[in-house]
């Protein structure tokens, strides 16, 4: 089948068993790949109602047709579970050389059931697949752990670790690859970590089958040649995506003090260039990206001497901004930490934020927490209130549940200021006064995460204190950004490099020889929009229009100062977004999909289960 | 043209490896590319890209005689080469390529296209002819 | 005169008239980068940074004939 790898490998912890099957065609035909696979797959085989830490839950990994072939950017994997964190559909993607290595050594998907008796990792190389003891990477940090596997295997190895944090279950535990890229969102692993599975490592040599090796080659050219010709090639990739931090700042959306503000005063000591000046050792690509975002920094201080990949923008935002992390280096050295212990960096801020601004209102005492204090600014304690998290110690092990558990265990109101939506911690962007970013985190079918759509330039664009046509672009970004997920390329090249979408489908021609306009492709990710709340819809009991509020501090607390000062989104703001938003979705209004949607986009099969749940 | 590299720019993004294997076995395979790239992580966390600079040791070696040079560049003929492999371990920078579906190894033929297409401009013509796409 | 070339960086392309990523803007005099976006009606805080003849510059700063600048978009996230 060309683009694809042709197989799919399931591997059953329980019965330490593998097989190697065909790649069903109706799948690539209906579902592309990447999290069109994920969402289909989970939609068939987890059971209805499965624990997301028991043996019938899945890990499903999936690259895309375009993964590893010769286009810019085509280096991006897809994990998915049912979430711990959101209890129905969790993704997130990753980038780095993993997924093209997936697809060398065989496989369109990895399916991994069951849970083993022991720690062990799975190794591939090319169809050898062995499920190897762990017992020596147990307990290891995430990075120690790739290093380790590294030494033993071999450089050419790929490699995805967990840290101690997925191994106690955490709900936001990342995995880990490429010594700093992370799946980070929805708790996978912590999933991984249920299963005792450690790692995963992978070799392949196989060649990826294309439908015209000679055209692939000259359309990859000419669409390498478009990306050096673009304005700024070069002079947006010294400082990645941390660049992106005083312009947050400017609008007034910089996540601060567990987003109680907009605006962090001393966001030049912890922005791009205080990266770039201060602690970049390289630039470090994922495959095939010619303009690489991510920065491999030290540190090397009295106290501690380290190396990191990063801090990128969101990771800035969370720790920098929203725990007052006010130099860049600390803002490193906390990266390093979450990362060794396999704590998303996103989440991760956004609960030590939370936990701070519940000891500045005496909410969490000094008393609960041994005698010591938690506060804004210190590193020192966000250090410390990580490791408690990771290991599930004391208040950590509340904590290690998320926000919105923790504030059900904390409540005296915290929970107006538990920063989620669906159980997941919201990303960096503050969106008081930005309402398609506002709808963007809210509806977004994996939790307050910005990849489905990011919307704030157009809200400046059309105006922010205007509601008219912010529902449909929401909608048209949660197609298309989520497109580049199933086809699992980076959209970096669109969103920061002006790359025309067009360019896609011919090179997808070029490579599977399916003939599809970028619209046809849409469809598919339309389909896949509707999977994924149809999944959320059938796991969790009462799924639906109360999902998709955001936190109260963002429905009645003005911004207190900064550029936005004043602004908020009063319910009736919010409850005006979602009634357009599932109206042009063909939902109803406690956003169910109506049966004539589901048909539309291919998705008769679900409707028995969803029709009871329809009033 | 004579291949060389500047290392601290590159970013190990491997496009050099995919386009080096789908230029000349018409296969989209990177580990079919005829040079090298590795990074030294996690510390001290940089990239080190190896480009064959035909010094010609392969075909000294060669019991065959199926590496030649032309205009100073050293050829493998794939149909003459035995796979003894003594050229591979003859290379003294290791970018003799040896890959499990093929019986020859792979080498540089001085084709210019990494360097036509490194994003970061990391390998690069010593003697400026050749230069990245739009320079 | 001499006109101003613009080059402009990412997805607000599209905010800018004609879509274009390149193109010449003539002034009769030096013009600071905000009256310049003002005068192709474009919203200033869509741009994240700019860049004058490879030079980063804020957007109150003054163009002159001839002076090339880039205009980067926002990326969106990490």
């Amino acid at each position: 089948m060309n683009g694809y790898a042709g197989n799919i490998l399931r591997v059953n912890l329980t019965n330490r068993t593998h097989s190697i099957t065909p790649l069903p065609q109706d799948l690539a035909d209906n579902f592309l790949g990447g999290r069109g696979f994920v969402a289909k797959l989970m939609w068939d085989e987890i059971p209805p109602g499965a624990d997301p830490f028991g043996p019938e839950n899945k890990v499903i990994i999936s690259p895309g047709p375009l993964t590893g072939v010769f286009l810019p950017g085509a280096g991006k994997l897809e994990f998915g579970a049912k979430s711990p964190a959101t209890g129905g559909y969790g993704d997130s993607n990753v980038g780095g050389h993993i997924s093209p290595e997936i697809k060398y050594a065989g496989f369109d998907a990895i399916i991994i059931e069951g849970i083993a008796d022991e720690p062990v990792y799975l190794f591939i190389d090319d169809f050898n697949i062995e499920i190897r003891p762990a017992a020596e990477l147990w307990g290891k940090g995430a990075l120690e752990s790739e290093t380790l596997l590294k030494q033993d295997l071999g450089d050419e190895f790929q490699i995805a670790t967990i840290g101690p944090a997925g191994e106690n279950k955490v709900l936001f535990a990342c995995i880990s690859h490429d010594f700093g890229r992370q799946a980070g969102r929805t708790g996978i692993g912590a999933v991984m970590g249920s299963k005792n599975l450690k790692a995963i490592a992978v070799h392949g040599t196989k060649t990826i089958q294309l439908a015209d090796p000679v055209a692939t080659l000259e359309k990859g050219k000419e669409m390498f040649a478009a990306c050096f010709e673009k304005p700024g090639f070069e002079e947006w990739t010294p400082q990645g995506t941390a660049g992106v931090t005083d312009w947050v700042n400017e609008i007034g959306a910089f996540p601060t003090r567990n987003f109680q503000t907009g605006y962090f005063p001393k966001h030049k000591d912890i922005n791009g260039e205080a990266l770039m000046r201060k602690i970049k050792v390289t630039d470090k690509a994922c495959y095939s990206c010619p303009i690489p975002c991510g920065k491999y920094s030290r540190v090397k201080k009295a106290e501690y001497d380290i190396h990191v990949e990063g801090p990128e923008y969101e990771t800035i935002a969370l720790i920098g901004g929203n725990t007052e992390i006010d130099n860049i280096e600390d803002c490193a050295y906390a990266n390093y930490i979450l990362d060794e212990l396999g704590l998303d960096s996103i989440s991760g801020g956004n609960v030590v934020g939370f936990a701070m601004e519940c000891f500045e209102k005496g909410i969490i005492k000094s008393e609960d927490i041994s005698g010591r204090s938690l506060k804004f600014g210190s590193v020192e304690d966000f250090v410390w209130l990580s490791q408690e998290i990771a290991y599930r110690r004391g208040i950590g092990s509340v904590l290690a549940d998320g926000v919105r558990e923790a504030a059900k265990v904390f409540g005296q109101g915290s929970e107006k200021f538990a920063i989620h939506v669906k159980g997941v911690e919201w990303s960096g962007y503050e969106a008081r006064y930005a309402p398609a970013m506002m709808l963007s985190y809210m509806t977004a079918d994996v939790g307050a995460h910005h990849n489905r759509s990011w919307a704030i330039t157009f809200d400046v664009a059309t105006g922010r204190d205007k509601l008219e046509g912010k529902a449909q672009r929401v909608i048209e970004l949660q197609h298309i950004r989520p497109l580049f997920d199933m086809l699992c390329l980076c959209r970096l090249q669109w969103v920061e490099l002006g790359f025309e979408l067009d360019w896609y489908p011919q090179i997808f021609k070029a490579v599977t020889g399916k003939e599809l306009t970028w619209d046809d492709l849409l469809a598919f990710s339309e389909r896949v929009w509707n999977l994924t709340r149809s999944y959320s819809l059938r796991e969790i009991e009462g799924f639906g229009r109360s999902f998709d509020y955001p936190p109260a501090r963002f429905m009645e607390e003005p911004i207190p100062d900064g550029p936005t000062a004043g602004k908020y989104m009063p319910k009736e703001v919010i409850d005006r977004l979602l009634d357009e938003y599932y109206k042009l979705r063909g939902w109803d209004n406690n956003g169910i999909p109506s049966a004539a949607q589901l048909k539309k986009v291919g998705l008769g099969f679900v409707e028995s289960t969803i029709a009871p749940l329809r009033k | 043209m004579r291949l060389t590299t500047e290392s601290s720019r590159c970013s190990g993004c491997k496009v050099c490896l995919t386009i080096c294997a789908l230029s000349h076995f018409q296969e989209n395979n990177p580990k079919k590319g005829a040079l090298k790239v590795e990074g030294k992580f996690p510390v001290p966390g940089v990239f080190e890209v190896t480009v064959c600079n035909q010094c010609g040791a392969c075909a000294d070696v060669c019991p065959v005689d199926a590496i030649t040079e032309k205009d100073g560049v050293y050829i493998l003929d794939r149909e003459t080469c035995i796979g003894c492999m003594a050229c591979v371990s003859a290379c003294p920078l290791n970018v003799m390529i040896v890959h499990p579906a093929e019986t020859a190894p792979i080498k540089c033929d001085n084709c210019g296209d990494c360097v036509r297409y490194c994003p970061r401009e990391a390998i690069l013509d010593a003697d400026g002819i050749v230069k990245r796409i739009g320079r | 005169m001499e006109p101003i070339k613009v080059s402009v960086r990412g997805h607000v392309i599209k905010y800018f008239p004609g879509e274009q990523e390149r193109f010449e803007f003539v002034s009769e005099g030096p013009i600071s980068i905000l009256d310049m976006l003002k005068a192709l009606s474009v919203d200033p805080l869509l741009i994240m940074m700019v860049n004058v003849n490879g030079v980063k510059q804020p957007k109150t700063a003054m163009l002159q004939p001839g002076d090339d600048v880039l205009l980067f978009s926002p990326p969106a996230g990490g």
